[in-house]
C-alpha cells in the first residue's frame, strides 16, 4: 500500500538547506500496524507527513495505494489523500470551537455523506470510544486521554485505509496512554493499516514491525 | 520603570497596524476639525451684530404657501403702532441694474435700496462716512471697500460721481459717493456692495427688518403685526400669517424664494456632521479593536514583567505612553490633511479655528484616543490574565464568535452601507431633479439672466441677428430664470367669473416651448406677439392714467377686446375646472387685478402644455397662465450647435457687443444655474461621495487588520481541517463565511435606517426619484465585495499554508 524508493527531503531557507530523510526505500502492505522510531530530529515525522500526503518529496517516488504521488501538488494530493487517511497527533490538534461531534465530523464535512449518515457515523464512533455522553462538550472541557480519544475517533471516523499516528501517547499518563495503544490495535484488527511515529517503546510493541530512522536514513 | 527606549521599541512593533489606525484616525480627525470650522462659520452668521438678539426679518409664514423672504409694501409705520418695536428697516432689491464711470459700464450686482437706520441697526462697518445720515440726500450712494478697489482701483472716491441705471429709477441717474464702507463679512446672509437710497414713490417688495426692543417680543409681536394688517386692509379680506425670522437664524433655517443669497441648509449641516461622526464612530471601532488584539497578542511580555515584578500601575502607564505616542502622530497627520483637505472643501478651519480652539480640540481628541485604547484592556489587568495556565490564555484570545468584536465589525458595515445608500440615493435624486428640470441635462444651452430694461427692448433684434448665425439653433426669453421661482399672481375672470384663486403669471417668448421643444397637449402655441417693449411701456402709462380718470391720448389706439392670447399648463386644467386639455381651447381670460398685465383686454386659451418643470422642484407644479409680455422677458436663454461651442459663444459675444455695447454680457449654462439652485443638495451630495469612499476605505483597513488577526488565530484550524481533507476553496469558504454573516447582518439593519432617513431628505423635494430595491442590494454587494477583496489576499494565503506548518503553529 506504500512504497518509497529513494525518498528524499530536504528543506531549504535561505542559508540552510537540510536533508530530513535521505534515500528512504520502505514497503507497507494494507492491514500492517508499523512504528518508525528514532531520536529527535531524524525525521521521523517528516516521514509520516509525506506519507499522509500533507508534505511534498524532493526526490525519489512515493507510491500511496498504487498511485505515484510524488509529483502531486497540495491540491491534488488532498484529492488523493480525502477519506483514506486518517491522522492522530501528539497534542491532538483538535478545534477548540468545535464541540467533541463538530471536530469528529471534520472529515465527513469534506466529503459527500449525507446529514443523517454523518450523524450515524459520529454517534457510532462515539459510542465506540466510549464518549457518547461526551459529544456536546468542548475540547477544553475534556481530560486529555478524553481529548485524544476525540481525536482518534475523528482519524477513524471515515473509515479511512490507512491511519498516521505522531506519538499518539505522548502528552497522555500512562493510563490514558494504554487506553488509546488499544484503541489503535482494535482499529488495525478491524484492517485498518496504521503507522506510528512513537519514542515509547512499550507503544512501539504492539506494532507488527518496526522502523528505525537515524540521521533521515532507514537504519536496519 | 518605564523605559522610553524600550517603549519606542515596542511602538515599532506592529507597526504596520499602528499605521493602518493612524491613517484612519488623522482622516477622522482631520474631517472632525474641518467639521467644527465649518459649524462654527455656519452658526455665526450674523450673529456679529451688537443687536443681532433683537433684530428680526418679517416674513409670511410658510404655511400660507407665500414662499417669498420680502413683504410687499412698506411697513415701518408698524414701529409707530406697535408697542415693542424700536425701528424698522426695510431693504429693496436692485435686480437688471447697471453703473457706468469714465464712459465704462458695469453690471451691478449686490446692491440694495436701503433707508437711514440701515447701520443703526445692523452693525456693518463703516469706513468713510455717516452713520447716522449715510445718504446726505437722495442722489448719494455708499459703496464697499471692495467695490471701491475693483472698479476705482483705489478707496479715496468719496465724491466721485457714478451713473446708476436700475430698473427701479428708470433713467440712468447720477449719484454721488458719499460712504465707503468696509467689505460685510463673509459670515452674513447678504453682502451688499452698494447702497443707495430708496427712490421715492418706489413701493414695491422689501426685506423688512425689525429692531425689537427686547429679544422676548419675537414671540408676542407677529399677533399684534396681524392685527395691525387687517386694520390696515380696506377690504375683509384675510391678510396671511406672519413669521419673526430671528436675523441670526436666516443663514441656516431659510430657504424662500428670493432670498438675498444663497443660504446655507440646516438639513445639509446635519448630514454633514452625521456623517463626518459616523466617520469617527467607524475608526475609533477600529482603534479599539486593534488595540485589543495587539494587546493580546502582546500577552508574553507582560506576563514576563508581571513575573519579574512589575505592577499593573506600570503595566497601564506603559500602554497609555504607547497609546500617547499614537495619538501624537493622529493629530500631526490629521492637521497635515487639514491643509489637504482646505483646498478641497473651501473651509479655512486655521482663520475660524483659533489656536486655542485647535488646542482644545486636540486635548479633547487625544484623551477620547487614550480611552478608546486603554478601557477595553484595563479588564485584562487582573490577576489570571497573567497566568501561564492555557486555559487562562484560551479565555483572554480574541474569538471570532465574540459578541464585542462581531458587533464593532457590523457597526463598520452597517455604517458604510447606510452610508452608500444615502449617496447613491442622494446621487439618484439629484440626477432626476436634473433630468426632469426642463432643459436640465441637455448641452448647448446658456441662460442670461434678469437682464436690464435697454437690454430687454434690443431683444427681437439681439435674437435676429443670432439666428442668422448658423451655429446658434434657438433664441428665446422667459420672465424667471431656470428654477427661479414664479412670484406674480394675479386674479382673472374665466368665462366671465371672477376666479376664487388669484393664479400665477409666467411670461414668456413666443418661442418658449419650441425652444425646448415641448408639444402642446391641445391647441397650438402662442401665436406672434403683435406688441412691442415700447408700445407697452406707453400703454402701461395710458391704463394707469386712465384707472385714475386722466383721457388717453387722442392717438391711443387700445387693442381689441379678448385679442390677448393665454396658455395654460396641466395644473390649471384643474383649477379652473377644465375636464380636458381639448376643453380648455378658447376659453375667456381677463386679468382684472394686474396693471402690467392687462393692457390687453382679455383674451382666449389657445393651447395647454404639459406641467413642464422649469421652476424650483422643491415645490409642485402649480396652475400657471402663460402669456406673453415684451417688458418681462428679461432672462435670455440660447441653444447652440454644440459641434461649435467656442465659435457659438464667439458670436454670441460679437453679436452682443453689436446690439448692447454698453452692457457687459453674463451668462452660464443651463445646468450649472440648475446647479446653483440646489447648490446644498449637490454640496451634500459631494460631501457624502468623499464620506461614503472614506467610511469604505477606513472599514475596509479595520476589517483587514482584524481578518489578519482572526485568521493567525485559526492557523491552526486551518491546518487541522487540510489535514482532515478540506482544500482551498473549503479554507477561503471558511475564512469568509463569518464575514459574509456580517455583512448580511449590516445589510439588514442598515437598509431600514437608510431608507427611513433617504424618505424624510426626499420630503424637500415635490418630485422625488424612487428609492428602489436596487439601490439597497448595490450598496450591499459593494459593502460585500470591499470587504471580500479586502480580506481575500489574506484568507487566499492562508487557505494555501502548508498544513504541516499550520498544525505545528502556535
Amino acid at each position: 500500500m506504500i512504497k518509497t524508493e529513494n525518498l528524499t527531503k530536504i528543506f531549504r531557507t535561505d542559508e540552510v538547506e537540510t536533508s530530513a530523510l535521505i534515500d528512504v526505500n520502505i514497503q507497507i502492505q494494507q492491514g500492517e500496524f508499523v512504528a518508525v522510531m528514532g531520536p529527535s530530529g531524524c525525521g521521523k515525522s517528516t516521514l509520516l507527513n509525506i506519507i499522509g500526503m500533507l508534505d511534498g518529496i524532493t526526490k525519489g517516488v512515493y507510491q500511496f495505494n498504487g498511485i505515484d504521488v510524488s509529483n502531486k501538488n497540495e491540491q491534488e494530493r488532498t484529492a488523493i489523500r480525502k477519506g483514506k487517511v486518517g491522522f492522530v497527533f501528539q497534542n491532538f490538534n483538535l478545534v477548540q470551537d468545535l464541540t467533541v461531534a463538530e471536530n469528529v465530523e471534520l472529515p465527513l464535512a469534506y466529503l459527500k455523506y449525507s446529514y443523517a449518515e454523518r450523524k450515524r457515523l459520529i454517534r457510532d464512533i462515539l459510542d465506540r470510544m466510549n464518549l457518547g455522553h461526551r459529544e456536546k462538550h468542548f475540547p477544553n472541557q475534556l481530560s486529555g486521554g478524553q481529548q485524544q480519544r476525540v481525536a482518534t475517533a475523528r482519524a477513524t471516523v471515515a473509515n479511512p485505509m490507512l491511519i498516521l499516528a505522531d506519538e499518539p501517547t505522548g502528552n497522555l499518563d500512562s493510563n490514558n496512554g494504554i487506553e488509546v495503544m488499544k484503541l489503535l490495535t482494535e482499529v488495525n484488527q478491524s484492517g485498518t493499516t496504521i503507522v506510528m511515529v512513537t519514542h515509547s517503546q512499550r507503544d512501539a510493541a504492539y506494532a507488527h514491525r518496526l522502523i528505525n530512522l537515524y540521521d533521515g536514513r532507514v537504519v536496519v | 520603570m518605564i523605559r522610553p527606549d524600550i517603549i519606542i521599541r515596542r511602538f515599532k512593533r506592529n507597526i504596520g497596524m499602528k499605521i493602518v489606525s493612524i491613517i484612519c484616525l488623522s482622516i477622522a480627525f482631520a474631517c472632525l476639525v474641518l467639521l467644527f470650522a465649518y459649524t462654527k462659520f455656519e452658526f455665526s452668521f450674523d450673529k456679529f451684530h451688537s443687536k443681532a438678539d433683537r433684530i428680526a426679518r418679517l416674513t409670511i409664514d410658510p404655511k400660507e404657501g407665500l414662499p417669498d423672504a420680502r413683504m410687499y409694501g412698506d411697513w415701518r409705520s408698524l414701529s409707530k403702532e406697535i408697542a415693542g418695536i424700536e425701528s424698522i428697516t426695510i431693504i429693496g432689491s436692485i435686480r437688471q441694474a447697471a453703473f457706468s464711470f469714465d464712459n465704462k459700464i458695469f453690471n451691478l450686482n449686490r446692491a440694495y435700496f436701503v433707508d437711514s437706520l440701515f447701520f443703526q441697526t445692523f452693525s456693518y462697518p463703516i469706513k468713510a462716512g455717516g452713520r447716522l445720515n449715510p445718504f446726505p440726500n437722495q442722489n448719494s450712494v455708499v459703496v464697499s471697500e471692495g467695490f471701491a478697489k475693483r472698479y476705482f482701483d483705489s478707496e479715496n472716491i468719496i465724491g466721485k460721481i457714478i451713473k446708476v441705471e436700475t430698473r427701479e429709477t428708470d433713467t440712468e441717474k447720477e449719484y454721488t459717493i458719499t460712504g465707503i464702507m468696509h467689505d460685510f463679512p463673509s459670515n452674513t446672509h447678504f453682502k451688499a456692495e452698494l447702497l443707495m437710497p430708496i427712490p421715492k414713490d418706489y413701493n414695491f417688495f422689501f426685506y423688512t427688518y425689525f429692531l425689537l426692543q427686547t429679544p422676548d417680543e419675537i414671540k408676542t409681536l407677529p399677533a399684534k403685526i396681524e392685527v395691525s394688517f387687517k386694520r390696515s386692509k380696506d377690504d375683509t379680506t384675510s391678510y396671511p400669517k406672519v413669521r419673526l425670522q430671528p436675523i441670526g437664524n436666516i443663514h441656516l433655517h431659510s430657504n424662500k424664494a428670493r432670498e438675498m443669497e444663497r443660504n446655507g441648509s440646516y438639513q445639509s449641516l446635519i448630514i454633514l456632521i452625521s456623517a463626518v461622526l459616523l466617520i469617527l464612530i467607524i475608526a475609533l471601532i477600529n482603534l479599539s479593536n486593534s488595540s485589543r488584539v495587539l494587546f493580546l497578542k502582546n500577552r508574553d511580555y507582560y506576563i514576563l514583567k508581571r513575573t519579574h515584578g512589575a505592577t499593573i500601575g506600570v503595566l497601564i502607564l506603559e500602554e497609555i505612553v504607547q497609546c500617547l505616542i499614537l495619538s501624537t502622530f493622529i493629530i500631526l497627520f490629521g492637521f497635515w490633511f487639514v491643509f489637504y483637505l482646505i483646498k478641497l472643501i473651501d473651509v479655512d478651519a486655521f482663520s475660524i479655528l483659533s489656536i486655542s480652539q485647535l488646542t482644545l480640540i486636540s486635548i479633547v481628541f487625544i484623551v477620547v484616543l487614550v480611552l478608546v485604547m486603554v478601557l477595553p484592556i484595563i479588564r485584562y489587568f487582573i490577576k489570571d490574565f497573567f497566568s501561564r495556565n492555557r486555559n487562562a490564555e484560551d479565555a483572554y484570545m480574541p474569538k471570532r464568535k465574540s459578541l464585542a468584536l462581531r458587533g464593532f465589525i457590523i457597526a463598520q458595515v452597517t455604517i458604510s452601507i447606510f452610508v452608500i445608500v444615502m449617496t447613491i440615493g442622494i446621487s439618484k435624486q439629484m440626477d432626476y431633479v436634473l433630468s426632469t428640470q426642463l432643459g436640465g441635462k441637455t448641452d448647448g444651452i446658456i441662460v442670461l439672466p434678469n437682464q436690464p430694461e435697454k437690454v430687454i427692448k434690443n431683444f427681437d433684434k439681439f435674437k435676429e441677428e443670432l439666428l442668422r448665425n448658423p451655429k446658434i439653433i434657438a433664441v428665446t426669453a422667459a420672465m424667471e430664470p431656470p428654477a427661479g421661482a414664479i412670484l406674480d399672481k394675479t386674479i382673472i375672470e374665466f368665462e366671465g367669473v371672477k376666479h376664487k384663486n388669484p393664479i400665477d403669471i409666467f411670461c414668456v417668448e413666443e418661442n418658449f416651448f419650441n425652444f425646448f421643444n415641448l408639444n402642446v397637449l391641445s391647441g397650438t402655441m402662442l401665436p406672434r406677439y403683435p406688441y412691442s417693449f415700447e408700445w407697452e411701456m406707453k400703454n402701461i402709462n395710458t391704463v394707469l392714467l386712465a384707472q385714475k380718470g386722466i383721457k388717453p391720448p387722442a392717438d391711443f389706439q387700445p387693442p381689441a377686446e379678448f385679442s390677448d392670447y393665454f396658455l395654460i399648463n396641466r395644473s390649471a386644467l384643474a383649477e379652473l375646472d377644465i375636464k380636458s386639455p381639448e376643453d380648455a381651447i378658447g376659453k375667456q381670460v381677463v386679468l382684472s387685478s394686474h396693471p402690467m398685465l392687462n393692457i390687453i383686454p382679455g383674451g382666449r386659451i389657445v393651447g395647454v402644455v404639459d406641467d413642464y418643470k422649469y421652476t424650483s422642484m422643491f415645490e409642485k407644479e402649480r396652475p400657471l397662465l402663460i402669456l406673453q409680455r415684451r417688458l418681462f422677458i428679461s432672462n435670455f436663454l440660447i441653444r447652440y450647435d454644440t459641434s461649435y461651442t467656442k465659435e457659438a459663444l464667439a458670436a454670441i459675444r460679437e453679436i452682443w457687443l453689436k446690439i448692447n455695447p454698453d452692457y457687459p454680457l453674463r451668462y452660464e449654462p443651463l445646468p450649472e444655474t440648475y446647479r446653483n439652485i440646489y447648490f446644498n443638495e449637490f454640496n451634500s451630495k459631494r460631501f457624502l461621495n468623499y464620506f461614503s469612499l472614506l467610511s469604505l476605505l477606513i472599514s475596509a483597513l479595520g476589517l483587514a487588520v482584524m481578518m489578519a488577526f482572526f485568521i493567525r488565530f485559526r492557523i491552526k484550524e486551518i491546518g487541522i481541517r487540510k489535514v482532515n481533507g478540506a482544500n482551498t476553496i473549503d479554507i477561503i469558504f471558511l475564512l469568509n463565511k463569518d464575514l459574509i454573516a456580517w455583512v448580511l447582518i449590516s445589510f439588514c439593519l442598515a437598509s431600514p435606517l437608510a431608507y427611513y432617513v433617504m424618505n424624510r431628505w426626499l420630503q424637500n423635494f415635490a418630485y422625488q426619484t424612487t428609492i428602489s430595491w436596487w439601490v439597497f442590494v448595490g450598496a450591499g454587494i459593494i459593502a460585500m465585495l470591499v470587504a471580500l477583496i479586502t480580506v481575500s489576499y489574506q484568507s487566499i494565503k492562508a487557505a494555501r499554508m502548508n498544513p504541516v506548518d499550520a498544525i505545528r503553529y502556535e
